[in-house]
């Protein structure tokens, strides 16, 4: 009994090595099939770094352990081991019947049990999973950039980011925009630059043009107002250069009044501009009557200022936030003949307020007409006015088939000297008789109602 | 009929030793008689000691009454032969009453013993019989009783039928219904003999008569023989294995081959299953060993399957018989069900 359990757990432990290698193999064989194929999409679709991918390694001692629980599932029983080991050393049944009965005396004339062979024909299996470990390899060994073929590429939008956060700075700079603002407009560039997707360009370029023309906004704003106070400072400029240059040959009257105005402008002009306000000297108590070096510091403060806006605007310019056309507007507004501003007043002055002079002469007028000031009188009557009488079209036939056959004949067919009714407009199709722009046609089948409709008593 | 129990203790060498000398005794007498039917004489004498009834199959001339009058000589049993034509009548076969007159006077119906009631019977041609007298034969083949005006009579203990079939000259036959042929343990093919036998024959015999046996048993010899089949062991894997192989028979069943799903009509009943286990003790018992082996299942389960399994039209028209069906499945069946995959494979050292 005891050789015969020797030999039977011998034969035993071959058959369950190899079911268990051989399942092993084949659950080792789909796992590796599994896990190259979830390291290429991994790798392919999250760009996961394949050392982290490694992780999935513990998988297989999943996959053996399944393998040993269904291999040892399927081990023969002894009693069918017992059987094939009887088989096989031809005992003729006494080792099958050792199990359940004492041999006696048989036992010393039974064959000798030896362990069959176990031969498995692992060639496809084997083949199956060299195929499977250099899948693995291959999905942990291939470059990074082969499997990144699905990858969106991202859209490079550097130029036109850095171009936008140049004009963010000069606006911050140049305190056209408040800080929190562009801070937000920052935050929201940066935004942008991160979420920037080859997928959906057009979104990015659309938030882009926004912000843009965001920018573009507050620049052309920030531009019409220098170019406002250009205009301003330019007339109190030059009133002040003729005032400098001109004052001594004119009037007295025209002198206080262009003196009255000059302070009315530069105050004005100050109140508006805090650079002004620093840069002019100090006019306490002159107000009506400046000294020539007075008017002096003020022209050179006026200038001063000026020239700051222009500098401003330059800025904007050269970050393409305003249009050259500004800038040149701007220079343009710059400039006003202060010499023959004298002149000017002096012919006007007393038919116009010196600081309408001023506008009319620094906005490009000349000596001509100018603007004349527009004057309303009493509404046209409409006494003698009439309407024109005509006479309306005949009625004519809608179609032909209302039409009735009078009869033939040959001579020439008369020709209806009446005007013909209007072929577009509110009244087309309308005839004299019928009086309505709406024109509706009566069905031969509705014709008879009609008919007695006129002819009722 | 002994008791199908398994024996806790094996039977012993010097218990076993004297049954399988009488074998080998009624073998090599059989063989001195019939010359070149060794094989045959086996599976007769597995049938005998299965004490089962046998189907012969053979053409006229090759030996099987005198196989079966060697057989009732050696075994020192009673003998008869019956001619089964198709007029025939079960009383013929069973025994009839008639009238007859007492010493007294009296007249009675008496009890006339028909040739069934022996130990050996031989049906020479039962296939020329009619269904009623075969089936007469038959119902006394299973009940080993005969049950006439309501008085039964039990036949002779051991009662074996060796049928013999013609497969030429089919005209005015009633072949047995499938049914019937079941109850035969075997059916052996009874071949030609070769040109060394027939030359054996006739230079040593004197117009073919067989010699008389010079060794005979007697009843209590046979009866030791019963004793001992009783007690041959049939291991749990085989008893598996020959129900296994009776299952698969089926057309339906998991183990079938594919030559059983393709041209098996009627497959192999319980009784084929039991035949087959009684039969592979009695081979056991003749190899000389106590105990069953599948060695022994697949020794008699072509002579037990092959007049069981009915095959259909469609084998006939391939020209598949049932030896080849029943070879299949031999072959394919794995005896231990191991059930491993079909990538491993056991080989002896």
């Amino acid at each position: 009994m005891n050789i015969d359990n020797k030999t039977i757990r011998k034969f035993r432990i071959k058959m369950v090595t190899l079911l268990i290698l051989r399942k092993a193999l084949a659950f080792v064989t789909v796992w590796g099939l599994v896990w190259g194929t979830v390291v290429i999409v991994l790798r392919a679709t999250i760009g996961l770094p394949p050392l982290t991918l490694l992780t999935g390694s513990i998988g297989l001692v999943f996959a053996i352990g399944c393998a040993v629980v269904l291999a040892l599932r399927q081990m023969p029983t002894r009693t069918a081991l017992r059987a094939s080991l009887d088989q096989h050393s031809r005992a003729g049944g006494l080792m099958m019947a050792a199990e359940t009965v004492e041999l006696g005396n048989w036992r010393k004339r039974m064959p000798l049990i030896r362990t069959p062979r176990l031969r498995w024909h692992g060639g496809v299996s084997w083949a199956r999973f060299v195929g499977a470990v250099l899948f693995v390899c291959v999905s942990f060994l291939i470059p990074q950039r082969f499997v990144e073929i699905s990858k969106a590429q991202p859209l490079d939008i550097r130029e036109e980011v850095k171009q936008l956060a140049d004009g963010i700075d000069v606006l911050k700079e140049e305190e056209i925009i408040e800080l929190s603002e562009a801070e937000m407009l920052e935050e929201k560039l940066a935004q942008l630059q991160a979420d920037a997707s080859g997928e959906d360009p057009v979104k990015t370029w659309e938030t882009l043009d926004h912000l843009a023309g965001t920018l573009s906004q507050e620049s052309t704003n920030a531009a019409q107002e220098a170019l406002n106070e250009t205009e301003r400072l330019t007339e109190a400029e030059t009133l002040s250069e003729g005032l400098i240059n001109e004052g001594s040959e004119m009037g007295a009257a025209l002198l206080a009044e262009s003196m009255a105005a000059l302070s009315g402008l530069v105050q004005e002009a100050a109140q508006e501009n805090a650079l002004l306000a620093a840069q002019l000297p100090d006019l306490e108590g002159a107000e009506n009557s400046f000294t020539p070096e007075q008017l002096k510091e003020i022209s050179d403060a006026l200038r001063f200022t000026k020239g700051e806006i222009y500098d401003r605007l330059a800025e904007l310019y050269e970050a393409n936030l305003i249009d050259l056309e500004i800038l040149k507007a701007a220079e343009k507004l710059g400039v006003c003949d202060s010499e023959g501003l004298a002149a000017f007043l002096a012919e006007n002055a007393d038919s116009k307020a010196v600081v309408e002079c001023i506008g009319g002469w620094c906005r490009g007028i000349g000596r001509g007409p100018g603007d004349a000031p527009m004057t309303w009188s009493d509404g046209t009557t409409e006494e003698g006015a009439k309407f024109k009488t005509e006479a309306l079209p005949l009625s004519n036939i809608a179609s032909l088939e209302d039409s009735e056959l009078v009869g033939f004949s040959a001579a020439a067919p008369s020709v209806e000297t009446a005007s013909v009714p209007p072929e577009s407009g509110g009244l087309s199709g309308a005839t004299a008789g019928g009086g309505s722009s709406v024109f509706q046609t009566v069905l031969p089948r509705h014709k008879g109602a009609v008919k007695r409709y006129f002819e009722r008593p | 009929m002994q008791d199908n129990i398994q024996s806790e203790n094996l039977l012993q060498p010097e218990e076993l030793n004297p049954a399988v000398e009488l074998t080998e005794k009624v073998l090599a007498e059989l063989n001195r008689v019939l010359l070149g039917r060794s094989a045959l004489h086996r599976m007769v004498l597995i049938g005998i000691l299965s004490q089962g009834h046998i189907l012969l199959e053979g053409v006229p001339g090759v030996g099987k009454t005198a196989l079966v009058k060697a057989l009732g000589q050696l075994l020192r049993l009673d003998f008869n032969r019956v001619q089964f034509t198709p007029d025939l009548m079960p009383g013929d076969i069973v025994g009839t009453h008639i009238l007859q007159q007492t010493p007294e006077g009296e007249r009675e119906m008496t009890f006339q013993a028909g040739p069934v009631f022996t130990n050996i019977l031989l049906a020479d041609e039962i296939n020329r019989a009619s269904p009623k007298t075969q089936s007469a034969l038959l119902e006394a083949m299973q009940e080993r009783s005969v049950t006439l005006l309501g008085n039964t009579r039990t036949l002779p203990n051991p009662f074996f039928v060796l049928a013999s079939q013609n497969p030429i000259e089919l005209e005015g036959t009633y072949p047995l219904p499938e049914a019937q042929l079941d109850r035969f343990l075997f059916k052996l093919i009874v071949p030609h003999a070769d040109v060394d036998v027939l030359d054996d024959i006739i230079s040593t015999r004197r117009r073919g008569e067989p010699p008389v046996p010079t060794w005979s048993m007697d009843a209590e010899q046979l009866r030791q023989l019963f004793d001992v089949m009783g007690r041959i062991f049939l291991p749990k894997p085989v008893s598996r294995y020959i129900s296994r192989l009776t299952a698969a028979t089926h057309p339906d069943a998991p183990e079938a081959t594919e030559e059983v799903k393709q041209y098996v009509t009627y497959a192999a009943s319980p009784r084929a299953a039991i035949a087959m286990a009684e039969a592979s003790r009695a081979s056991a018992l003749l190899s000389g060993r106590p105990t069953v082996g599948f060695e022994d299942v697949k020794a008699v389960a072509s002579a037990v399957l092959n007049h069981r399994v009915i095959l259909n039209y469609q084998a006939r028209f391939d020209g598949v018989d049932t030896f080849t069906v029943v070879d299949t499945l031999l072959a394919l069946l794995d005896e231990t069900d191991l059930n491993l995959p079909d990538d491993l494979e056991i080989r002896s050292a």
